[in-house]
């Protein structure tokens, strides 16, 4: 076995004798997040941003809000696309180049979590129907990959998008003309939509996984439920297996934990 | 989800859905193994309009060397989209969509492929779907289980899939290219079914937990009646011969 | 508690739950607790305390000691790679290869075996880091190359099955379609023969085992099979007697 694979496997052994008397390797609780700290509109380019740092995790995501054409078939409502970047200098497992299978796997869940709850009201961003309409692009940064880069893009990204100011612009339909005005709208948010994401690890299921459970962690599951309980978007990640009592579980968690993520994003603001 | 056609209704009020079928009834679906001559395995199903073909390559030494596992062989799948398989013509290639169906489908069918006994080796499955009408990703892993146990590939059960979604406010099973596009939400799920381990579940739209509970069960359902036909699919092909043969007698 | 879920010879499926109690796992099948299940699709063998399931399709897995057939897919400095069908490449070393002495800084061992030749060889040494050595000294045929002829492949697991109790349908097989025959445990099969027909019929014979056979009354029906086509190809003036039926014992 490779150095880094007996590693893996001693590291597996710790954890899950750790796991049978209770315990998490840093000491948390089954359903304990790390600690969590946003900072918004850190780039002052960007219309929105936030840095997040969940434990040893740190993402940065910009919001830029551009125009466009909307897609055909949907005239009357602007758009938004979310991409992620795993920059080499966050982890020593990303490589350079185009977005691999974990990048766009990681993007397009917070994707679905944010497009499917109606977080961003993308109808009250059109200029001019099936013409022009605000395009939203988030783009997630990953500075430092301690674990868990899905709930920590989730939250930056809402945060960053709760602080998004729209610049005002005024659109001649006869001419084309489109000017930019000095004033600003906030984005127009309808629902917070927060990602939990589990870990599975034996029989074991734990919020918030950091690098080490990940390392040798069975299966992942994430929930994203916004403020009215509804549930925007759901995926299983890796290997392994759950139980239906385990995904009943992990959804009432999802709920409650989620309650308590976004009121640390709401007081970040 | 898209732009919804004015007036159209998902299901009439005979409790009917555009294609005819009751809420929980799935499209009729069709399974052969063995369909391709050069793969170690394969297989071809039919699911509605969904047209989709599973070839299973392996297991077989892999290069670059720094891929290899020492302690087991590793799975990959592609799955891909056939540029005619849809209404518009699809560009040819992987793009975002099926990277991440590749990688979930992977997720799916690892547990229950025992690898442990094909150190350093890749064993390759490669989904081509032919025709797309929604639910291709869980077409594509009931092809891709029976290409595997076609090709010998020792598991610890057959991987079945199904979806379950919700369209005009009720929770229904297998979702057609319609009701995907114009319904509230689609929750594709794979299982063991000796255990009812899942081993794949995604959603895709807006669901209030106690619909999503009822889709995932809902699934599970599906799941298991998909995998009743890939034990005959999988029997078939042999008992057929010895049927051939006591025929003949 | 002791108890068998299934027939003997059922087809069972990976998943299925065969016995449960104090049986050992075999082949084909995982133990989980006191639970024995199929890992692959096949016929069911219960013998006394083992449960296992013989595979009707899967890879070759090497076992020291077996015969098989393969092709040298590339010359090395002391030695040759071999693809024998396994998840693995084979090595076949020079010392192996032959009783010479061999002197590698003057001999070319392309004139020994070269890249696309069929040997005949023994596996040798099959290790945990899955290294498989193969040994062509002492075989018939010296190990081959085997010239002409063609290769087809069956199933591994069904090897036995084609050659027979005692040798008895390989033998059958041979004798009447005239050819010269070689099945490797790894599910290759070299056969050679007098002229294209009869190869050609050796091999649908060949086949028609490989696929039925999970049946009943295989042997007969191969026989008849043979003897079927021998008398049209007598009538065609391909050949010019149909052999005796049994075959004359060698």
């Amino acid at each position: 076995m490779s150095d880094q694979e007996v590693m893996a496997s001693i590291m597996r052994d710790h954890i899950m004798n750790l796991l049978r008397e209770g315990k998490r390797i840093d000491g948390r609780g089954f359903e304990d997040y790390r600690e969590i700290e946003i900072k918004t509109n850190v780039i002052e380019k960007a219309e929105g941003s936030a840095w997040v740092k969940l434990g040893d995790t740190q993402v940065l995501v910009g919001i830029k809000v551009d125009v466009g054409e909307p897609f055909p078939d949907l005239p009357e409502s602007g758009v938004m696309t979310t991409n992620v970047e795993l920059v080499p200098l966050a982890s020593p497992t990303f490589e350079p180049g185009p977005p691999d299978e974990n990048a766009i796997e990681l993007a397009r869940v917070v994707d679905r979590g944010i497009r499917e709850s109606h977080a961003i009201d993308l109808e009250k961003l059109v200029i001019s129907p099936g013409k022009l309409v605000r395009v939203v692009f988030i783009d997630v940064h990953v500075l430092d990959h301690g674990g868990n880069l899905l709930d920590a893009s989730g939250i930056a990204a809402m945060a960053a998008l709760m602080t998004t100011k729209v610049p005002r612009v005024e659109y001649n339909e006869e001419t084309g003309e489109l000017t930019k005005l000095d004033e600003y709208d906030p984005l127009p948010i309808n629902h917070i939509p927060v990602p939990v994401t589990f870990a599975k690890i034996g029989t074991a299921m734990l919020v918030d996984p950091s690098l080490d459970e990940e390392m040798v962690m069975d299966g992942r599951l994430t929930i994203t439920t916004d403020e009215t309980g509804h549930v925007s978007a759901a995926q299983k990640g890796e290997s392994g297996s759950f139980k239906l009592e385990e995904v009943m579980y992990a959804l009432d968690t999802a709920v409650e934990k989620g309650n308590y993520v976004r009121e640390i994003i709401k007081r970040s603001l | 989800m898209m732009g919804r056609p004015e007036g159209l209704k998902l299901i009439d009020e005979n409790g009917r859905r555009i294609d005819g079928r009751k809420k929980y009834e799935l499209r009729p679906i069709s399974m052969e193994v063995n369909v391709l001559k050069n793969a170690d395995g394969s297989a071809y199903v039919e699911w509605g309009k969904n047209k989709i073909l599973a070839a299973v390559y392996g297991p077989r030494e892999i290069h670059p060397k720094h891929l290899q596992r020492p302690d087991r062989g590793i799975l990959r799948v592609r799955y891909n989209m056939a540029p005619f398989s849809v209404e518009d013509r699809k560009k040819p290639g992987p793009d975002r969509r099926s990277v991440e169906i590749s990688k979930v489908i992977r997720g799916a069918l690892e547990p229950a492929l025992i690898l442990e006994m094909f150190p350093r080796t890749a064993v390759d499955i490669f989904i081509e779907v032919l025709q797309a009408d929604a639910g291709t990703r869980v077409a594509g892993i009931a092809a891709a289980s029976l290409a595997l146990a076609d090709a010998g590939i020792p598991m610890r059960d057959i991987v079945s899939a199904c979806a379950a979604g919700k369209i005009d406010g009720e929770i229904v099973l297998d979702l057609n290219k319609d009701e995907d596009n114009y319904g509230e939400a689609d929750v594709p799920l794979a299982i063991m079914p000796m255990k009812n381990d899942i081993t794949l579940l995604q959603m895709d739209g807006y669901l209030t937990r106690e619909e999503f509970m009822e889709a995932v069960r809902l699934a599970i359902k599906g799941a298991k009646a998909v995998y009743q036909k890939q034990r005959e699919a999988l029997k078939r092909k042999y008992l057929a011969v010895a049927e051939e043969v006591a025929g003949n007698e | 508690m002791r108890k068998v879920f299934v027939k003997s010879r059922e087809l069972v499926v990976p998943g299925t739950l065969l016995a449960q109690g104090p049986f050992k796992a075999g082949r084909g099948t995982f133990k989980e607790g006191s639970r024995i299940y199929s890992t692959v699709v096949g016929l069911v063998d219960v013998r006394g305390d083992l449960v296992r399931v013989i595979p009707l399709e899967g890879p070759y897995m090497p076992e020291v000691g077996d015969s098989v057939i393969g092709k040298v897919v590339d010359v090395k400095f002391s030695g040759w790679t071999v693809d024998i069908g396994a998840p693995y490449q084979a090595s076949l070393r020079v010392q192996d290869a032959t009783e010479e002495r061999i002197d590698l800084m003057k001999t070319d061992l392309r004139k020994i075996f070269d890249i696309g030749d069929v040997i005949y060889a023994k596996i040798k040494g099959y290790n945990e880091v899955n290294q498989i050595d193969l040994m062509t000294k002492g075989m018939p045929f010296r190990g081959g190359p085997l010239r002409g002829g063609q290769i087809v492949e069956v199933t591994p697991s069904k090897v036995p099955r084609l050659i027979g109790k005692g040798g008895s349908m390989i033998t059958m097989i041979k004798k009447l379609t005239n050819t010269r025959i070689i099945v490797g445990q790894n599910g290759w099969v070299w056969i050679s023969g007098p002229n294209d027909e009869l190869e050609r019929l050796a091999i649908a014979a060949i086949m028609k085992v490989n696929r039925e056979s999970h049946t009943q009354g295989l042997t007969d029906r191969v026989k008849e099979f043979i003897m079927g086509h021998l008398r049209e190809l007598k009538e065609r003036g391909v050949i010019e007697e149909v052999p005796s039926e049994g075959g004359e014992e060698s």
